[in-house]
């Protein structure tokens, strides 16, 4: 088979595993279950990259050589986004068996909170980004 | 449900994400780890779970279930 032919299909290949991967990823993400493994998504992006230069090599159609090129730049971004995610806390991060430290804030109805009112009484406070 | 935009609250209890991804760019400065904390009627931390990556948050079963252990 000609080279051309089959570069294009690699990079529509290409361009075809990055979409899914990258719609798996933000379906995951809108429903807050990204798995604790992200190794699948990893792998996708790293082939779909490499098919992608693969057909860029084999000098595809245009069209094939602008699928693997928004493939990879697509793929290299999202690969660096499930990549960079783990993190950690410093030592001094509250730990079970320790009292509550008091505090304060304001609600989303700009009312103030008082950490005294949680006392009595069960609590579960969850700490979370408030925006994406 | 508290605002914390300078994570003040999250630096008292030492929540702050000092993992390479600490913020998005034009976005927050900085970002507290996903972390569910009981506690009992005085205050005392009788659960915690922590993500092991900032887009993840607690599972509300293992939250439920949780609960269920340490409340029942």
């Amino acid at each position: 088979m000609d080279d051309t032919i089959v570069g294009t299909m690699l990079g529509l290949s290409a361009l075809l595993v990055t979409t899914t991967a990258v719609g798996l990823w933000i379906r995951a993400i809108r429903t807050v279950a990204i798995g604790s493994s992200r190794i699948w998504y990893i792998a996708a992006f790293v082939l779909a990259t490499g098919m992608s230069v693969t057909a860029l090599i084999l000098n595809t159609h245009w069209v094939g050589n602008v699928a693997g090129g928004l493939s990879i730049f697509v793929a290299l971004f999202f690969f660096l986004t499930a990549a960079i995610g783990p993190q950690k806390v410093d030592t001094s991060a509250i730990q079970i068996g320790s009292t509550l430290p008091a505090f304060s804030g304001n609600d989303e109805h700009g009312k103030c909170f008082d950490s005294s009112e949680l006392l009595g009484k069960p609590a579960l406070i969850k700490f979370f980004r408030g925006h994406w | 449900m508290l605002s914390d935009r300078e994570l003040a609250i999250t630096d008292l209890f030492g929540l702050r994400n000092i993992g390479l991804h600490s913020g998005m760019p034009g976005g927050a400065k900085a970002l507290p780890v996903p972390t569910s904390i009981l506690t009992d009627d005085a205050g005392k931390v009788l659960w915690m779970d922590q993500s092991e990556h900032y887009q993840q948050r607690s599972d509300p079963n293992y939250v439920k279930a949780a609960l269920a252990e340490h409340l029942d």
